[in-house]
């Protein structure tokens, strides 16, 4: 354990210069900030951003509209025709699908969880911002695209 | 600004007029134009003074945010111009188009005046140092007996600026940092005026040209160590600097007595505060280790070098260290910096009898 | 003409932590009266974890303490197994340990960063979030976010450690205490420091334990008490560290509680990591559909020690899938309690210095 009493005045002076010097040294070493947006910071594989659906693995129990805490997902009908052996192992015969509003969603990877087939997931695409007010609750289809496809690389 | 800069070549005439002994105006054949021609030459100088010092402040303001940044393992500003050096005219440009505000019940008049009272004694202080020769040029606007009272006098003005500004502003943490300033001033200005008496004592005039031609042999540092820290110290706590800087604590009151300065009114506080730490540096490589007189020949390089190492001290001092209490500076100034320039005195006082024709 | 002036640090100001309003009557430059006023920043977290399910009230959890998040759902998570006798794996009590010690040694560094700031001192701030940067690094590789994690779930954790995020977990382990003792030395042998931190916002034991004060303030104050020493939820008796306790009770006993804490934590991380064992991470009877099925009835309360105090969620469950009632016991609310009697007779610098070394984080304040 430490001493409680702290310095006297003459250990005191000696330790503001010895702070100061080990400042002063740390000016020579490298710099530890990246220049943000012309060098990217590498995203982990687990890092969670916006929700993806692959509509041909959903089965439409709406699980994830249950668990969802904020009610971001909810289910819409749509009309999708899966290839055949997609619809013999998942069948969707209510025909609906989640869709889900990217600005309320908060990332909390609860729908990836109890997801029984993995359709929906969450991958590493964080950048959401866009420069004209959009429509953020995202149609099925839409969930299946990067945002880079949706709205093009200046949005 | 046209008020400014009228007060200033007001000034500096009167200090022109100074230099010449008064029976030369009632000489006969006298050419009657020429005290215009001393006048308009004030004018010129004031200007060229006023360009330089502004010129040192923007390297200063630079050479300080890419230095804090470097000691903080980041990156300064690098995005206008080469390696982020017009970020200052860039900084400039946002702060003269801002609305300027007035609180409704501040003192008007004293408002606007306040921060030109701080900015004036760095404009005064620049006009009485050498800075040395350039071939035959004499690189120092005015010469006459008394310039190192002069120096001292523009020096305490600044204070005076903080607590007008930061009663007038009808704010209690203003109020607050306005009391702090003139608590802050009373502890250290009678410290700092006896070390630079004991300087007098020995080179044995009040003029800045023959204390610096009197350190040929030797710097003033040497003889006068204590005098050097109390003036040190001094110097940090009339620029309001960390571990001083009461009068503008960053984080207790909001802003100290600048909280409701906004926009160009606070860019000249700023530049005040940056031109003040070029003037303390340059005032103290002068004073104490001799200014332009240098081993080998006499030149502008020496007080450019040693201005900068004092330069770099003061920034590191701003950015590594913490904030001192009030109770604790003014025990500082009055119990432990007091005795110690009375000290200093003595010595010298013995210095210059015994060795008396050295100097 | 009255000498009592009443000032209002108010809730936009540069050093109070957060959204903190307080009512200071200054007679010159001495406080005579503080009382804080809190409220600004009610999220009601409460009310909303009453009305869903067992598993959603993880994300209100999380945003109580934001920089201590994993905590939070510790707190949460423990209550909420007792009161469904719900079998959590070995592997995931280890698992659960490591990362809550991680998360105290990343709010310890933001208070140290902090603090320097509200003595004046520009760059132990930066230092300190370079360290916090490879903290959260390890976060993101293993839990996939960086300050809100949403990682413990009932029964287990969400998902395995990967052998990257150990390496880094090592390489932070065995790095880390030389830097810490850098920085330490920027602070604890500066003269300036402390002249104006010793001696400056005492609290008794008698006046600690009268307000319900927990945590480094109790333990700087002279009272042993640590709830993972005296009241040992996960595997915390079969680790050995040390509690750190000094009897001043100013700033300066606060400031080397929270330093010595942080080493003992890089002591646990190292140990669990070698005696982490083998095994699933999580309970399967509880994944999947049984998320929205959980049931629950009873009471329970479970007492953990956050970086900031005692954390506890008291949850009543009256049989059906909804909780009847989560109440949030959280420590900086009565930690903030005793502010007005620290500051009776000090000056005007000494209310940053203590407020700041109260630790207060107003998500969990107001809730």
């Amino acid at each position: 354990m430490q001493d409680e009493r702290g310095p006297g005045p003459l250990t005191g002076i000696a330790g503001i210069i010895k702070g100061v010097w080990y400042m002063f040294i740390q000016g020579f070493k490298p710099k530890v900030t990246k220049q943000v947006p012309e060098e990217k910071l590498e995203y982990g594989h687990r890092t969670t951003g916006r929700v993806f659906l692959n509509m041909d693995a959903c089965i439409g129990c709406t699980l994830c509209e249950q668990i969802c805490p904020n009610g971001t997902i909810r289910m819409m009908t749509w009309a999708y025709q899966k290839s055949p052996e997609f619809e013999k192992k998942y069948p969707n015969k209510r025909q609906i699908y989640p869709s889900v509003d990217v600005a309320i969603c908060t990332h909390c990877n609860l729908c990836e969880e109890i997801c029984p087939t993995g359709a929906i997931t969450l991958e590493a695409e964080v950048e959401e911002w866009h420069m004209r007010r959009e429509n953020t609750r995202y149609t099925p289809p839409m969930l299946n695209k990067k945002e880079n496809e949706l709205w093009g690389e200046n949005r | 600004m046209n008020l400014f800069f009228f007060i200033m070549s007001i000034l500096y005439g009167i200090l022109k007029f100074l230099h010449w002994p008064l029976w030369n105006w009632y000489l006969y054949g006298y050419p009657a134009g020429l005290w215009i021609m001393y006048f308009v030459d004030a004018i010129i100088e004031v200007v060229l003074v006023f360009a330089v010092a502004m010129l040192v402040v923007v390297i200063l303001v630079y050479v300080f945010r890419k230095y804090m940044a470097d000691i903080q393992n980041r990156i300064g500003p690098n995005r206008l111009g080469p390696w982020g050096s017009l970020q200052l005219i860039a900084d400039v440009f946002k702060l003269i188009q801002k609305q300027d505000i007035i609180p409704k019940n501040a003192d008007r008049i004293a408002f606007r005046v306040a921060p030109y009272i701080i900015f004036t004694p760095v404009i005064l202080g620049m006009l009485v140092i050498p800075f040395g020769n350039v071939s035959i040029l004499q690189l120092m606007v005015v010469n006459f007996k008394y310039t190192l009272l002069f120096l001292v006098a523009a020096m305490v003005i600044s204070p005076l600026g903080e607590v007008i500004g930061g009663l007038s502003s009808h704010n209690k943490f203003a109020l607050y940092g306005a009391l702090r300033s003139a608590a802050q001033d009373i502890g250290y200005e009678v410290p700092m005026m006896i070390s630079v008496l004991s300087l007098i004592i020995l080179a044995g005039s009040y003029s800045i040209n023959d204390i610096v031609n009197a350190q040929k042999h030797i710097p003033f540092v040497i003889p006068e160590i204590l005098g050097f820290i109390v003036f040190f110290l001094a110097m940090i706590a009339k620029q309001s600097i960390p571990p001083f800087d009461l009068p503008e604590s960053g984080s207790e009151l909001v802003s100290g007595f600048s909280t409701e300065y906004s926009g160009m009114r606070y860019g000249i506080i700023y530049m005040g505060n940056f031109g003040f730490m070029a003037l303390a540096s340059v005032v103290v490589a002068t004073l104490y280790f001799g200014g332009p007189v240098g081993p080998f020949f006499n030149s502008v390089l020496w007080i450019a070098v040693k201005s900068a190492v004092f330069m770099i001290i003061f920034l590191l001092s701003w950015i590594a260290l913490g904030r001192v209490r009030v109770d604790q500076f003014l025990n500082m100034g009055w119990k432990y910096l007091l005795p110690i320039s009375i000290l200093n005195l003595l010595i010298s006082s013995l210095i210059a009898i015994y060795f008396g024709g050295a100097f | 003409m009255e000498k009592v002036v009443e000032v209002n640090f108010g809730p936009q100001h540069p050093s109070t932590h957060g959204v903190l309003r307080i009512k200071v009557k200054l007679d010159g430059e001495i406080i005579v009266d503080a009382q804080p006023v809190i409220g600004y920043l009610h999220r009601n977290a409460e009310k909303l974890s009453e009305m869903g399910l067992y598993p959603k009230a993880l994300i209100y959890m999380d945003r109580l303490d934001y920089v201590a998040a994993l905590n939070m759902e510790l707190g949460y998570i423990l209550s909420v197994e007792k009161l469904m006798d719900v079998e959590t794996p070995e592997r995931a009590q280890w698992i659960r340990m490591m990362m809550v010690e991680l998360n105290r040694i990343a709010s310890h560094l933001v208070w140290l960063g902090t603090h320097g700031l509200d003595m004046g001192m520009l760059t132990p701030f930066f230092y300190c979030w370079r360290e916090r940067e490879r903290v959260l690094r390890i976060f993101d590789e293993i839990t996939g976010s960086r300050l809100l994690y949403n990682y413990f779930s009932i029964g287990g954790v969400y998902s395995d450690l990967t052998p990257k995020g150990i390496d880094m977990i090592k390489e932070f382990v065995n790095t880390f205490p030389d830097r810490l003792e850098e920085i330490q030395s920027i602070f604890q042998k500066s003269y300036i420091y402390a002249k104006r931190t010793k001696g400056v916002g005492k609290l008794t034991l008698d006046d600690a334990i009268a307000y319900g004060v927990t945590g480094p303030l109790l333990r700087a104050s002279g009272l042993k008490w640590d709830l993972r020493k005296n009241q040992p939820y996960l595997f915390y008796e079969k680790v050995n560290f040390d509690v750190p306790v000094y009897t001043n009770g100013d700033v300066y006993s606060r400031f080397l509680v929270r330093v010595e804490e942080m080493r003992q934590s890089t002591k646990i991380v190292k140990q669990v990591l070698e005696k982490l064992p083998d095994g699933d991470f999580y309970n399967k009877k509880y994944a999947k559909p049984m998320l929205v099925r959980m049931k629950g009835s009873g009471e329970s309360y479970v007492p953990t020690e956050s970086p900031k105090g005692e954390f506890g969620v008291y949850v009543i469950g009256d049989g059906s899938t909804i909780p009847y009632r989560v109440r949030i016991r959280s420590p900086s609310f009565a930690n903030l309690q005793a502010v007005s009697i620290m500051l009776k007779g000090y000056k005007i610098a000494d209310l940053t210095a203590t407020v700041s070394s109260v630790d207060p984080v107003f998500g969990e304040v107001d809730r």
